[in-house]
């Protein structure tokens, strides 16, 4: 064997391991909300960038009409030192609006400047870079992407200059009007689209599999999109109360958040809430006792623990009970007992604010 | 004809009063004294905490604040985006601030950002955007509520430690006040009070550079030729119609953050008014001769400002030289002192003419604060918070933070009350005293 048929050999052995072969479609994803198989798709259209217009996007649905995920065929041009390629892809959506992954037709692959194919690390770390909804991409217009700055680094594709060199971090080297297109498409106009044809689906089953979910993003995005809807469904309701006592502190205060008073006009949803004041810090308790002061009543057994705990709460707290208190005109015998104690206390402060109560409850009476 | 002359005559002796005016004889600058407990110096970032903590605790506190109205550096020089109050998932900075915070976030539709994702190196997605005229108007109503006697417009010149109390002198409009206390708490931010009371401060030669907040509008960045942008920029640059440092050298920076926490004025100090007049000058001609330059440009012909706070904010002048400096090291690698009051976590922050670099925290670490880097030197009585914390210029960089001010001023606060209800200095209070205070009005106080 001819020194160079080894040379060739290997250098199609190292070829095939680092890239798909063409036969593959070429598919990264990540973990979807709803696991259903697809039974039917939708179609909308939109016209959303100039270069694709009367595009069309999917709703692909599950049996019981659950959108599973959402999909747009992206066809547009990538252009390298004046060289024009068609970028031919599909991305995918989460019905939650999340990014969920992307495939190439049979037979294409993305490739770089020079038409040099990504790689499989290239892959991987484009599904990674398009899974972050933080990255500066989002933030950026095009005419700043390949504005031309020192230090030069690299080239772009687009362009023969180069990027800004903190840019770099964010884009597959050599493929940066790639990257940033499909990050623009992906986070831009389509994405609120997305959400919102998921709202027209609306369903509590469908919201419950969401705020119960492993990806937080889905959950957070659940939960803002139950708020107002909690009364209705007790389920629903349960499952984010229960959020509330969760170790995640944001978990935890995006679901105090989801709540709104008319959902504590409930017996039940008061004494669960007035539970899990217990372990709960400051700020998240304040949150908390701010929706008894909004909600229209107060029941008695309600009332009962606040007397029972005000001395054990912080001052802020029991200043907040006060007000809570006159909110809903409590000016019971416990009540007024409780206050009076507070208005003997060695802080002036809340002596004095127990005062106002018991001056404000006297007038009440009279 | 007679009544005419009759008010001619009378015109003649007196100013022709019309029905409704009455005569103000020339005005003379009123005195007054006063008594309070605790003396607030600068209703600031830290200052309005400390005072309404002291409020709470039953105190009698009275709040000099030079301006009109309360929040400095978050609300009037509108820096209004506080970090940070959670680290590693946790919440590390709570109490007053995060209460005012928290509401001025819920009172204005907004909501809170995700804590639980890392922020990575972008730590401003822990930040919190408020809207600061909100905040600064909650401040000042839980002030009222608390009982604090809100002096606008007031500033001391005079400080003087006498039988166990402080008198303080002070001028505002028209008046001249004499305060007599038992504690001072310094945040003016500058240190000035403890200057004025003879206390030594410390400060770098070159100071970081000061910002004048304003916002840009009338133009799309997606249509500007930011290349020629950039060059016609660099010719006015060299032809010396612009300072480069001014906007970092970068224009394209500044059309795109529409002038959100770009600019640069060197030197800008605000301890005294003829040094903050003079940084407010030079921020506001800045962006004048920026916005002049911007409007012959091709797609800027309708850059406007939309806003523009009233004052430079100031990042850096004095510190006080405090029983303990904390250092970079300290900072750095988490240490909790035993005197540990609050926390502070951010990255260590030091802005250059170059731009800044931020240097994050390695992962689980939180810094603190410990109670005597806010007590001066052979002091009594006497405590401070914010940003003049005494601490080395590394560490100052990341202690200066918002949320990190409003942890101290809610524990130098504490302190003072304890020191008025045991007749003792600040920083002799029992440890676990002040943490059970701080504790009862929602404060984090770290654990050693
Ligand atoms: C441009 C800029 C950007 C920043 N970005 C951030 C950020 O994104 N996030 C963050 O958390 N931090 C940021 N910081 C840091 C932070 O805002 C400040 O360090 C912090 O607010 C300082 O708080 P303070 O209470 O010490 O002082 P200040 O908030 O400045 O308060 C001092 C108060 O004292 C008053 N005062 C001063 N002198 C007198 C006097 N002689 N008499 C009476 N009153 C007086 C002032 O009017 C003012 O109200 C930034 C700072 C600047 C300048």
């Amino acid at each position: 064997m001819t020194k160079s048929l080894v040379f060739f050999l290997v250098a199609v052995l190292y070829w095939s391991m680092g890239q798909k072969t063409p036969q593959d479609p070429i598919r990264y994803f990540r973990k979807q909300t709803i696991n259903r198989p697809i039974a039917g798709v939708k179609a909308r259209t939109v016209s959303l960038e100039e270069e694709m217009p009367n595009d069309s996007l999917f709703q692909h649905l599950s049996a019981d009409g659950v959108p599973v995920y959402y999909t747009r065929e992206v066809k547009t041009a990538v252009c390298f030192d004046n060289k024009c390629r068609q970028l031919v892809i599909t991305l995918f959506w989460n019905p939650t609006g999340r990014y969920l992954g992307f495939e190439l037709p049979e037979n294409e692959f993305l490739s770089k400047k020079d038409h040099d194919p990504f790689t499989d690390k290239e892959y991987q770390r484009l599904n990674e870079l398009l899974a972050d909804p933080d990255l500066p991409l989002g933030k950026i217009t095009f005419n700043e992407l390949v504005l031309t700055s020192t230090p030069l680094k690299g080239e772009l594709d687009g362009v023969s200059g180069a990027t800004s060199e903190n840019l770099l971090q964010y884009v597959i080297e050599g493929a940066a009007y790639t990257t940033y297109k499909l990050y623009t498409i992906l986070y831009g106009p389509t994405q609120q689209l997305v959400r919102d044809w998921t709202m027209q689906c609306w369903g509590k089953e469908f919201m419950l599999e969401v705020i119960r979910s492993n990806n937080l993003y889905d959950v957070f995005w659940g939960l803002e999109n139950v708020k107002g809807k909690l009364k209705e469904y007790p389920r629903l309701q349960e499952q984010v109360l229960d959020m509330i006592r969760s170790e995640n502190y944001s978990l935890s205060e995006k679901a105090i958040h989801a709540l709104e008073p008319k959902d504590l006009e409930n017996i039940t949803v008061q004494l669960k809430l007035l539970e899990s004041l217990n372990g709960l810090d400051f700020g998240r308790k304040k949150r908390i006792l701010e929706l008894f002061g909004e909600t229209s009543q107060l029941f008695p057994e309600t009332v009962e623990q606040f007397n029972s705990r005000i001395s054990d709460m912080e001052i802020p707290l029991k200043v907040l009970i006060l007000e809570i208190f006159k909110e809903h005109e409590v000016v019971d015998g416990t009540t007024l007992h409780t206050v009076n104690g507070l208005a003997h206390s060695g802080n002036p402060y809340i002596s004095r604010k127990a005062k106002e109560y018991l001056a404000w409850s006297g007038n009440k009476k009279e | 004809m007679l009544t005419r002359i009759g008010v001619l005559s009378l015109g003649m002796a007196m100013p022709g009063l019309s029905q409704g005016e009455i005569l103000k004889k020339p005005y003379k600058i009123r005195f007054r004294t006063m008594e309070t407990d605790i003396l607030v110096v600068g209703g600031g970032t830290a200052g309005a905490i400390a005072a309404i903590q002291a409020g709470r605790a039953g105190q009698k506190v009275t709040l000099l604040e030079c301006q009109s109205q309360l929040g400095g550096t978050t609300t009037t020089a509108g820096v209004a985006f506080p970090g940070i109050f959670h680290a590693w998932g946790k919440q590390v900075i709570s109490g007053i601030g995060w209460e005012i915070v928290q509401e001025a976030v819920a009172l204005n539709g907004d909501t809170l950002p995700d804590f639980s994702m890392p922020h990575g190196r972008q730590h401003w997605r822990h930040q919190i955007r408020l809207n600061g005229q909100l905040y600064s108007m909650l401040l000042e109503q839980k002030c009222i509520d608390a009982g604090v006697e809100i002096r606008y417009y007031e500033t001391p010149t005079q400080i003087t430690f006498r039988n166990d109390h402080w008198l303080v002198e002070t001028v505002g409009k028209g008046i001249h006040v004499q305060i007599r206390c038992r504690q001072i708490i310094d945040c003016s931010g500058n240190a000035i009070a403890a200057s004025i009371a003879g206390f030594d401060l410390i400060r770098e030669k070159e100071t970081q550079p000061g910002t004048l907040m304003f916002t840009l509008e009338g133009y799309d960045m997606e249509k500007l030729d930011l290349n020629l942008i950039r060059s016609a920029y660099n010719d006015a640059v060299s032809r010396g119609e612009l300072v480069r440092s001014e906007f970092r050298g970068d224009i394209v920076a500044l059309l795109k953050t529409k002038g959100d926490n770009i600019q640069h004025i060197k030197g800008a100090d605000s301890t005294t008014s003829e040094s903050h007049t003079q940084a407010n000058i030079m921020g506001r001609t800045s962006l004048y001769k920026h916005l002049k330059f911007l409007k012959k440009l091709p797609g800027c012909e309708n850059i406007r400002i939309a806003d523009m706070r009233t004052e430079v904010g100031v990042r850096e002048t004095y510190r006080i030289d405090g029983l303990y400096r904390v250092t970079r090291e300290d900072y750095v690698t988490g240490r909790v002192f035993k005197d540990a009051v609050s926390y502070s976590y951010y990255p260590i922050d030091l802005h250059t003419e170059h731009g800044v670099t931020p240097r994050h925290l390695a992962e689980g670490v939180v810094a603190t604060v410990p109670l005597r880097s806010l007590i001066p030197k052979n002091s009594k009585n006497f405590i401070v918070a914010g940003r003049c914390l005494s601490s080395d210029r590394l560490a100052n960089s990341a202690l200066r933070v918002q949320a990190s001010c409003m942890g101290m001023g809610q524990a130098a606060a504490a302190a003072t009350i304890l020191a008025n209800q045991q007749n003792i200095s600040p920083g002799e209070v029992d440890m676990d005293d002040l943490r059970k205070l701080l504790e009862q009005h929602g404060g984090i106080v770290p654990k050693s």
